[in-house]
C-alpha cells in the first residue's frame, strides 16, 4: 500500500498502490489514494462537514452575535483547508462571498495577468462601466458558486451562456449609443469570459460529478492502442520526409498539448487555432497548393493520434460548455474546433473499414500482436537516429583531425627539440674544440652582474690573472677571428658575457638553464660582437698578446658599465672600438669609469 | 443570438451585415474547393502564396439592403468521413451540394446529401445544387434538365457552374444570399439556423466584382 513513511532504498510495488487497498496506484497528491478512492474519501469528508455545518448552524442560531464572530474566525482558519470551499455553511450568501474572496485570492496572479494583458482596453473605458461589469461578474460568480452544489453541469453551462448573452446585450446598447466600437465590445466580452472562467477553472474543469475523467482515460487508451496508425492508413498527404514539414508536425503537436495548460476556454481554443494553422502550413508545403478539408481533416486526425493530448475530452467539454457560444459556432476558431471534435469522434468510432484495411489486420494491430512494417514512428525513429549518427560521425571526424594535427605538431616539436639539442651540443663541442677555454672562476663574475658596484669593480683582476696564466695566446686569436661561430641561438641563450661564463658541462647538458640568465638583449650583444669583429680586424696586425689584453679590457669595461647601468650598454658600446687599439693597460678602465661617473 | 444593433452606414442609409454559415457538401474531386477558391480568391489553379487553406474562407456579398457575409465551411469528401458531416452542417444556414456533370455517381451521391440535409439539418436551411465542371460539356453525363427537375421537386436552388471559367460561381452564392432570411430572430447562437446580424465595422470591405452591385 502507498506509504508516506520513511524513505527506503527500494520501493516495492505494493508501496505505490492505493492506500485503500484497491488494485490501482496511489499518488502523493491524493494522499496516497488512487483517484477513485480519493474522491470517495473526499465525498465522505464533505458529507461529514456538511452534517457538522448543519449542527453549527443550529447552534449559531441560538447563540448571539459574539458566537458568530467566533464562527467567522473558525472559517478563516479553514481557509487553509483544501476542502473548505466545498463546505456548506449556514448563512448562504455570506458563505458564497467568502468563497468568492477565496477564489480571488487563489487566482490572484492569473487575474493580474489578464488585467495587464487588457490594460490598453481597460484604460480607455470609464470607471462606471467597469464597476458595473465587475458587479455583474461577481453576481455571476456567486450564482455559479450557489449552483455548483446541485452538480448539474448542463445547468452551470446554461448559466454561463446566459451570462455571456446578457453581457453582450448590455454592451451592445453601449455600442448603439456610440460609447465604443464593436471591436471593443468583442474584446470586453473576451475579457469577461477570461476573467470569470480563470476564477472558476478549478470548479468547472473536469468536475467530479461528471464522467469527464473516465472519458479522458478511455480516449487516451484508445489513442495509445492506435499508435500504429500511419499517414498511409489515413490517406493523409503529410510529406513526412521534408524537414520543414516535420518541424511543423512537431509544432502543431505542441500547440495541441499546450491546450491543457491554458485555463480560459478561449485560450484553449486559441491553442487549437494555432495547431490548425500550422497544419495548414505543413499541408501547403506537402500538397503544393492551398489545402482543403479533404487534406486537413486526415492531417488533424493524425496529429491528434500522435500527440495524444492530456485530458482531451475534459478540455473539449470545457470549451463546449463554457466558451462563449457565439465564438464556437462561427468563425475560423469555430471551424477548427468542429474539426477537432470530428477528429475525436472519428478516432472513437474508427473501424477497419475506415482505414481501408482488413478486419484481421486491424485486430492484430489493435491487440498489439502485429506491427505494421512502415509506421510513422519507425520511419521517424530511423531518421532521427540516422541524423544523430551522422552528427556523431562528423564530430568524431573533427576530433580525429584535431588529434592528428596535435600528434604531428608534437612529433615536429620533438624533432625540433632533438635537433636543437644536437645543434647545441655540436656547437658547444665545436666552440670548445676551437678554444679549450676554461674560465672556471669567471662564472662567479657573471652571476654577480646584478650585484653592487663595489664587488664588480674588483672583478677584472682575477680574469686578467687567469688569462695571463692559463690561456695559450693562439687559441684566443683563432676564436676572435671567427666570430660567426656564435650562432644566433647560442647568443640568445647565453648569459651577457658568454665567453666568460662558458663552461662546457653546464652548457651541453642543460641548455634551458642559460636562457634564464640572459640579462642582455640579443641586439645588444650583436652590437658588441660586431664591435668585437671590427676591433678584431683593426688589430689584426697587432701581436697576439695585445689582442688578448684588448679583449680582456673590453670585458672588464663592460662589467663595470653593466653593473652601473644595463640599458646603456649599446649606446656606450659605440665608443668601445677605438679603445683597445691604443690601450692595453688597465688604466683605461679607470678613465672610462670616471667618464661615466661624471 | 441575433444581435439587435444597427449602425449608420457611411452613406447614411441604415445597413446591416448578416453573417451566414455555409457548408460545402459533395463527393471528392467534384470541385468543391475549386468553387470556393474561385468565389473568394478569384483563383483557379494559379494559387498565390497567401492562399494557405481553402477549408475555411469568408466572403461578403452586397445586396441592396444588406450585406451578407458568408462563412464557407469545406467538408472532407472522402467516404470514410461522411458520418461526421452532421457536425459540420449543424447550425449552418446554407449548404451547396456539388456534383460533377461528367460523373453520374457524384449526382447520385448529391441526392443522398440533399435527403440527409432535409432530414437532419436545420429546417430553414437554404440548399443549392451545383452541377460543376460545366465547361466540360462534351463529357457531360448528367443532363441539365434532369438535375433541374430534381431541384424543383425538392425546392433547391440549382445552377450549373464552372470553377474553371468562373461561370455562375458568383451567381449561385448571390442567389443563396438573396434567398436567406435576413429578418432578425432571437434564439441561441448558430443553432437557430438564422443569420446573425452584426453591425458593419469599418475594417470589412465587401469584395468588388459582379457580386457587389
Ligand atoms: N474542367 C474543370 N475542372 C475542374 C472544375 N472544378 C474543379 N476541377 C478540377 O477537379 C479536380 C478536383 O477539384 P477539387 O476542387 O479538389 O474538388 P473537391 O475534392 O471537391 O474539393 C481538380 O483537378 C480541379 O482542377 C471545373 O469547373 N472545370
Ligand atoms: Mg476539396
Amino acid at each position: 500500500m502507498y506509504s508516506t513513511l520513511t524513505p527506503k532504498c527500494r520501493i516495492v510495488e505494493s508501496d505505490l498502490k492505493c492506500k485503500s487497498g484497491c488494485d490501482y496506484y496511489g499518488n502523493a497528491a491524493w494522499q496516497g489514494y488512487c483517484s477513485v478512492c480519493h474522491r470517495k474519501k473526499q465525498r465522505a469528508l464533505q458529507e461529514e462537514r456538511e452534517r457538522e455545518a448543519l449542527r453549527q448552524n443550529r447552534d449559531s442560531e441560538n447563540a448571539g452575535l459574539a458566537d458568530q464572530k467566533l464562527l467567522q474566525q473558525d472559517k478563516n482558519k479553514s481557509k487553509l483547508n483544501a476542502f473548505s470551499r466545498l463546505r456548506k455553511l449556514p448563512s448562504k450568501g455570506q458563505e458564497q462571498k467568502f468563497l468568492l474572496r477565496e477564489l480571488y485570492n487563489s487566482n490572484a496572479s492569473d487575474l493580474d495577468k489578464i488585467r495587464v494583458d487588457n490594460q490598453d482596453l481597460l484604460k480607455v473605458l470609464d470607471t462606471a462601466l467597469l464597476k458595473d461589469l465587475q458587479r455583474k461578474m461577481d453576481n455571476f460568480l456567486i450564482e455559479i458558486l450557489e449552483a455548483k452544489d446541485r452538480k448539474k453541469i448542463e445547468k452551470l453551462s446554461d448559466l454561463t451562456q446566459i451570462f455571456y448573452q446578457n453581457c453582450s446585450k448590455s454592451l451592445e446598447e453601449k455600442v448603439d449609443q456610440r460609447e465604443f466600437s464593436l471591436e471593443v465590445k468583442e474584446r470586453l466580452l473576451d475579457y469577461i469570459e477570461k476573467y470569470t472562467m480563470t476564477m472558476l477553472y478549478r470548479l468547472l474543469f473536469c468536475p467530479p460529478f461528471t464522467n469527464d475523467e473516465e472519458n479522458d482515460l478511455e480516449i487516451q487508451k484508445r489513442i495509445r492502442q492506435l499508435n500504429w496508425v500511419s499517414v498511409k492508413n489515413l490517406e493523409c498527404k503529410i510529406h513526412e520526409t521534408s524537414v520543414e514539414v516535420r518541424e511543423l508536425v512537431y509544432t502543431s503537436m505542441m500547440d495541441l498539448l499546450n491546450m491543457d495548460a491554458a485555463k480560459a476556454p478561449q485560450e484553449k481554443l486559441a491553442c487549437i487555432v494555432h495547431c490548425c494553422s500550422n497544419i495548414f502550413l505543413l499541408l501547403q508545403q506537402s500538397v503544393g497548393g492551398p489545402a482543403s478539408a479533404d487534406e486537413f481533416l486526415p492531417a488533424l486526425i493524425f496529429i491528434v493520434l500522435k500527440a495524444n493530448p492530456a485530458r482531451l475530452k475534459s478540455n473539449i467539454n470545457f470549451i463546449t460548455r463554457f466558451c462563449n457560444a457565439s465564438r464556437l459556432m462561427t468563425g475560423e476558431s469555430g471551424y477548427y474546433f468542429t474539426n477537432l471534435c470530428c477528429a475525436v469522434s472519428f478516432i472513437e468510432n474508427l473501424t477497419a473499414e475506415s482505414l481501408n484495411m482488413t478486419k484481421s489486420d486491424f485486430n492484430a494491430y489493435m491487440s498489439g500482436e502485429g506491427v505494421p512494417a512502415n509506421t510513422w514512428e519507425s520511419a521517424l525513429m530511423i531518421c532521427e537516429n540516422l541524423h544523430l549518427i551522422c552528427e556523431d560521425i562528423n564530430l568524431l571526424q573533427e576530433l580525429k583531425n584535431e588529434n592528428e594535427k596535435i600528434f604531428v605538431e608534437s612529433k615536429n616539436l620533438e624533432i625540433d627539440m632533438l635537433d636543437f639539442c644536437n645543434k647545441i651540443q655540436v656547437d658547444v663541442i665545436d666552440a670548445l674544440n676551437k678554444s679549450s677555454l676554461k674560465f672556471s672562476t669567471n662564472q662567479k663574475v657573471s652571476l654577480q652582474l646584478d650585484g653592487d658596484v663595489g664587488t664588480s669593480l674588483r672583478m677584472p683582476s682575477p680574469v686578467a690573472r687567469k688569462m695571463d696564466n692559463e690561456l695559450p695566446e693562439n687559441h684566443v686569436q683563432q676564436d676572435m677571428t671567427e666570430p660567426n661561430n656564435f650562432n644566433s641561438t647560442l647568443l640568445q641563450e647565453k648569459s651577457p658575457c658568454p665567453k666568460l661564463s662558458l663552461s662546457d658541462n653546464n652548457f651541453s647538458t642543460k641548455p634551458q638553464i642559460h636562457s634564464d640568465s640572459g640579462g642582455l638583449k640579443h641586439d645588444d650583444f650583436d652590437d658588441a660582437s660586431n664591435d668585437l669583429m671590427e676591433s678584431n680586424s683593426s688589430c689584426n696586425s697587432l701581436n697576439s698578446s695585445e689582442c688578448t689584453n684588448k679583449n680582456l679590457s673590453f670585458s672588464s669595461i663592460r662589467m663595470n658599465m653593466i653593473s652601473e647601468d644595463y640599458h646603456g650598454f649599446s649606446v656606450q658600446g659605440s665608443s668601445i672600438p677605438t679603445i683597445p687599439c691604443n690601450t692595453g693597460d688597465f688604466a683605461f678602465n679607470l678613465n672610462v669609469e670616471d667618464n661615466s661617473n661624471k | 443570438m441575433a444581435s439587435r444593433g444597427t449602425a449608420q452606414r457611411p452613406n447614411g442609409t441604415q445597413g446591416k451585415i448578416c453573417q451566414f454559415k455555409l457548408v460545402l457538401l459533395g463527393e471528392s474531386a467534384v470541385g468543391k474547393s475549386s468553387l470556393v477558391l474561385r468565389f473568394v480568391k478569384g483563383q483557379f489553379h494559379e494559387y498565390q502564396e497567401s492562399t494557405i487553406g481553402a477549408a475555411f474562407l469568408t466572403q461578403t456579398v452586397c445586396l441592396e439592403e444588406t450585406t451578407v457575409k458568408f462563412e464557407i465551411w469545406d467538408t472532407a469528401g472522402q467516404e470514410r468521413y461522411h458520418s461526421l458531416a452532421p457536425m459540420y452542417y449543424r447550425g449552418a444556414q446554407a449548404a451547396i451540394v456539388v456534383y460533377d456533370i461528367t460523373n453520374q455517381d457524384t449526382f447520385t451521391r448529391a441526392t443522398t446529401w440533399v435527403k440527409e440535409l432535409q432530414r437532419q439539418a436545420s429546417p430553414s436551411i437554404v440548399i443549392a445544387l451545383a452541377g460543376n465542371k460545366a465547361d466540360l460539356g462534351n463529357k457531360r453525363v448528367v443532363e441539365y434538365e434532369e438535375a433541374q427537375a430534381y431541384a424543383e421537386e425538392n425546392g433547391l436552388l440549382f445552377m450549373e457552374t464552372s470553377a474553371k471559367t468562373a461561370m455562375n460561381v458568383n451567381d449561385i452564392f448571390l442567389a443563396i444570399a438573396k434567398k436567406l432570411p435576413k429578418n432578425e430572430q432571437t434564439g441561441n447562437a448558430g443553432t437557430s439556423g438564422q443569420g446573425r446580424r452584426l453591425v458593419e465595422s469599418e475594417g470589412q470591405k465587401p469584395t468588388s466584382g459582379n457580386c457587389c452591385k
